[in-house]
């Protein structure tokens, strides 16, 4: 195919991805416990006099709602497709490499032992995250630099956190409680206030990630290679690991440890695009932006008046997925 | 063009190279050869800066370290002896040898398209450009990965044991492609096979015991026997066409 039709069909599915957006966060908007037709919405968002319940519903539950959840999907896939692009690891992703739970560490360390600093969570879980992802690729290291060694490293790590983190829970009820609805991952309660320190880290690891795709791409060919065409190998990583750490805790932050996201979303966008790091780092993000938002509607609406934690859906979608991956993987190694 | 002084590399306690100094003259083909395990590719390594070592590498006259990652990358394109299977089209991977140049748009100039033109053609790998470089043969993907490295168009140009996946056929047009690339690039070609080495190089640089044994005139180092003695292989002088073949054999 000539790099026209290519370019051609890139754009086609990104259009396509942003209408779905676009219908997938009007779907957010308007449907819920209290249902509005478009005209409501509409007024609600624009004309807040005489629709004082609908603004409320939509300026305080739905949107915020509607921007964590695209914010967690932009936050999560890039991280995955960062540490999968320097890994060169199809598995790798946030949540097994122990970036979550590395944020869920250092997050229920703070609320246990410094309750009244809750307000510097985000950083709290930006340094837990940071310095486990450090630790596990410092691990791997030492254990060979093989591509199973930096999953059997993650998962120590993260056996290691999470018992941190059961045996805090386990001291004090109340951080149990806190960490319960913490793991699943949901969106319940979440604040626009909350979203923007996040917002603006993970908008910046996006802007940064696309400056550097072209020498991300690089790193495919391994170190040797990605050297001698000028890429500075070490520094590279350093910066990947910083952006993938930080996006994925700022939606620690505020989200818990939503699964599944940072694994499945960059497997996804390469199928949909074919094309090099810059498209899957734009393709992941509307991807990782549509599915979780629309995990979310899918939890709030399936089961009304119950509500499903949007963590417990993306791990209902992601667990066959990461089992497929894993067979086909297998299947096609044979 | 390359000037090497002094050089030691080190892994841990194990010394691997000691004392090696050495220049290759523009515009030539070099050969560096020597046993497994001399150090050949380590070298490749650390003028790839990507293993430390002691003395000094001068590239053009100036220490390889003063230069940037992209200024060392349009001087120096190395092919590396172990070629990895990406999941990108060959036409992609080629595409890649014009990274040192372009901007952070990465939007491909006249030049560059230009220059990834010519490194197809010059490898004949027109056939392969759609195809997934992870499932081409080895000697394809060696191909493919030494496109990318013309493509890249550097004055220097080091291929670490480029024949290694490849037939008789394939290996014979691959030693004419060098041959023809040292026309305006120089080449330094880290090679196993002695009669490939007589065949195409205007030097050679060999390693023994840890240092550099032999470097100056290939022609003048079989003669003199320095090959026989180092490598305890025997030669054969065949006569075709009015030029003389060096045939090396094992014992």
């Amino acid at each position: 195919m000539n790099t026209f039709g290519k370019s051609c069909i890139v754009k086609n599915n990104k259009a396509i991805l942003i209408l779905a957006l676009i219908a997938t966060s009007l779907m957010s908007l308007i449907l819920g416990s209290s249902q509005m037709g478009l005209r409501e919405l509409m007024s609600g968002l624009f004309m807040r006099e005489g629709f004082d319940t609908v603004s409320v519903i939509i300026y305080h539950v739905r949107l915020p709602r509607l921007c964590a959840s695209i914010l967690s999907g932009i936050g999560l896939s890039l991280s995955g497709v960062l540490l999968q692009s320097i890994t060169d690891n199809k598995l790798a992703s946030p949540g097994i490499i122990g970036v979550n739970s590395g944020a869920g560490f250092a997050s229920i360390m703070l609320l246990y032992f410094l309750p009244v600093f809750f307000y510097i969570l985000p950083f709290a879980a930006f340094a837990g995250a940071f310095l486990s992802t450090l630790v596990i690729l410092g691990l791997s290291r030492l254990a060979g630099d093989r591509k199973s060694t930096l999953i059997l490293a993650g998962i120590a790590m993260q056996s290691l956190l999470g018992a941190g983190i059961s045996f805090i829970s386990m001291l004090d009820s109340d951080v149990l409680t806190s960490y319960n609805y913490f793991s699943i991952g949901g969106f319940s309660g979440v604040l626009i206030a909350e979203l923007i320190v996040p917002a603006i880290i993970i908008v910046v690891c996006l802007l940064i990630s696309l400056l550097l795709s072209g020498k991300i791409e690089l790193i495919c060919l391994g170190d040797a290679y990605a050297s001698s065409l000028g890429v500075r190998v070490k520094l590279l990583r350093l910066v990947c690991v910083i952006c993938a750490s930080a996006s994925a805790a700022s939606v620690v932050s505020f989200a818990g440890l939503l699964g599944f996201v940072g694994l499945i979303v960059p497997h996804i966008a390469r199928y949909l695009t074919k094309g090099g790091t810059r498209a899957v780092v734009t393709t992941s993000a509307l991807v990782g932006s549509i599915l979780v938002t629309l995990a979310d509607l899918l939890g709030r609406t399936a089961f009304a008046p119950t509500e499903v934690p949007v963590g417990i859906i993306m791990a209902l979608l992601g667990a066959p997925f990461f089992l497929i991956l894993l067979i086909g993987g297998r299947k096609k190694g044979a | 063009m390359l000037e090497l002084k002094n050089v030691g590399i080190s892994y841990g306690k194990r010394e691997i190279l000691k004392d090696v100094s050495f220049s290759i003259k523009k515009k030539q083909v070099t050969a560096l050869l020597g046993k497994n395990g001399s150090g050949k590719s380590s070298l490749i390594s650390a003028i790839n800066l990507m293993i430390p070592y002691r003395g000094k590498i001068q590239l053009l006259g100036r220490d390889i370290k003063e230069y940037t990652s992209r200024e060392r990358a349009s001087l120096v394109g190395i092919l590396h002896q172990n070629t990895p299977a990406p999941h990108v089209t060959a036409g992609r991977l080629i595409e890649y040898g014009r990274s040192p140049y372009l901007s952070l748009s990465g939007k491909f100039s006249e030049r560059d398209r230009e220059a990834i033109s010519q490194a197809i053609e010059l490898t004949d790998t027109r056939d392969l450009l759609n195809r997934f470089v992870d499932t081409l043969s080895g000697g394809e993907r060696q191909k493919v990965f030494l496109a990318m490295v013309i493509s890249q168009n550097t004055p220097l140009v080091i291929l670490d044991e480029p024949t290694t996946y490849m037939d008789a056929e394939h290996e014979r047009s691959f030693l004419r492609l060098i041959q023809r690339l040292s026309n305006d690039k120089t080449v330094l070609v880290v090679m196993h096979d002695l009669t490939n080495a007589a065949e195409i190089a205007d030097n050679a640089v060999i390693f023994h015991n840890n240092t550099v044994a032999y470097s100056g005139n290939v022609e003048e180092c079989i003669t003199t026997g320095t090959i026989e003695d180092i490598f305890a292989v025997t030669r054969r002088d065949v006569k075709r066409a009015g030029k003389t073949h060096h045939i090396f054999t094992s014992f």
